[in-house]
């Protein structure tokens, strides 16, 4: 290359955007060519001038909590619940939800009945979607999302990746089921929201069987492992078992 | 979908390039009040518009988005170059650095000045090179141009920006 070629390339190169080949051929040549070398130390001295920071705005603590109250007045929200604001820590609302959870279920460490369970199950649902966060940590990534939990819960959930499957992975979030602490993953159906709550399980091993329906959205059940497994979406119900099968095989 | 849905996988795939989108109203308007006032009516815009996003980068969807509504909305407030140090520098969304040593300070203080001062579409450009770090491409789907005019506004930026570099270091910084 020669030193005309070089400079009108240097930016480029410095942005990544330049091709391999191209790359090369100027690498090269500032090896031997001082004057071009010195081009390139400036240039690169401009790009550590902004990478240093202090350019970057942060929003105020405020705004957070001012555009999800605009976007849920558009959203027409009716939800009866009251949304958790963004402000309280994980560990605060995490206390809330034990707290209510308590509250509704009254029946302290006895199992719930299956009707009841599924109400349960079915308001956490839709509970996650109203108002409070659908996920405490947000990645497509399975490693990302189980070492998440560790520290915050006394298990470690698994997390399969089921995206070849057509269920991508959202996220997780902490959660409250029948009074006891349970994670929460969050995969997609296309544009469906599935909850599969999990927490150690009462029982042994069950496959998957159906919990039925309220209000159109599908609950099924399943225990592996010590583990025990609720999948909660409006999908349609066989296709929720369907992920149950999937999830439950990515998982032994 | 219901609008519950909705709402909650817009707060997963776009509220969290909330970020984003203020450090480029804020460099686009000028001043914290009127990027506060942008980000919010961005996000709203993107709301509305949710089901036309296809699901890969919602952060250069959305940053499209604060663009547009920059321009097409918002009054916009033009600063005088006669302007001194803006009085921004002194309010709460500029990132403390205590780390920062007194002079290097006073380098960045004139970058932001020298980049603050460029005409709008250099600016643009150049905060999201270097602040946000998009792409080529990304940029040219955010600004709506051809990329070579992408590549033609980083230089001329990057070069207005070097020159008032030199400048006020030759006149001993502020």
């Amino acid at each position: 290359m020669s030193c005309d070629e070089v400079r009108a390339a240097v930016a480029v190169y410095l942005d990544g955007e330049l091709d391999p080949p191209t790359s090369l051929a100027l690498e090269w040549h500032l090896r031997a060519c001082d004057a071009c070398a010195g081009i390139v130390a400036q240039e690169r001295a401009l790009r550590g001038a902004f990478a240093d920071g202090g350019l970057r705005f942060e929003p105020p603590a405020t705004l957070d909590a001012r555009v999800r109250s605009a976007l849920v007045a558009r959203a027409g929200s009716a939800g009866a619940r009251r949304s958790i604001p963004s402000w309280l820590g994980i560990a605060a609302a995490f206390v809330i939800g034990v707290a209510v959870m308590a509250a509704v279920s009254s029946i302290g460490r006895t199992p719930l009945g299956v009707s009841r369970l599924r109400a349960e199950i079915v308001a956490g649902h839709l509970r996650s979607l109203q108002g409070r966060h659908l996920t405490d940590v947000l990645s497509s990534n399975q490693h990302t999302v189980r070492p998440w939990f560790a520290g915050k819960l006394p298990f470690s959930p698994t997390v399969p990746d089921l995206a070849a499957e057509g269920f991508p992975l959202v996220g997780g979030r902490l959660d409250v089921l029948d009074g006891r602490a349970a994670a929460a993953l969050v995969y997609n159906r296309r544009l469906h929201v599935i909850n599969v709550f999990t927490r150690p399980a009462d029982s042994g091993d069950s496959s998957e069987r159906s919990l039925g329906s309220d209000a159109g959205y599908h609950v099924v059940a399943w225990t592996r492992a010590g583990m025990a497994f609720w999948a909660v979406s409006d999908v349609d119900p066989a296709e929720l078992e369907r992920f149950a099968r999937f999830f439950d095989s990515a998982a032994r | 979908m219901d609008a519950g849905e909705r709402l909650a996988l817009f707060e997963a795939a776009v509220l969290p390039h909330l970020g984003s989108a203020y450090n480029l109203a804020r460099w686009l308007t000028g001043n914290a009040h009127d990027a506060e006032d942008l980000v919010q009516d961005s996000m709203v815009r993107a709301f509305a518009y949710f089901d036309g996003f296809r699901g890969d980068d919602g952060r250069a969807w959305l940053l499209a988005i604060v663009r547009n509504s920059f321009y097409t909305s918002l009054r916009r407030r033009r600063r005088a170059a006669t302007d001194a140090l803006p009085d921004d520098l002194l309010l709460a969304d500029v990132r403390p650095d205590p780390e920062v040593a007194l002079l290097r300070k006073v380098e960045v203080d004139a970058l932001r000045v020298a980049v603050e001062r460029l005409p709008e579409s250099f600016r643009e450009a150049l905060v999201l090179r270097e602040i946000e770090g998009l792409s080529y491409r990304e940029i040219a789907e955010v600004a709506r141009i051809p990329i070579g005019t992408v590549m033609s506004r980083l230089a001329r930026g990057r070069a207005l920006v070097r020159r008032a570099l030199t400048e006020s270091a030759k006149g001993g910084a502020t």
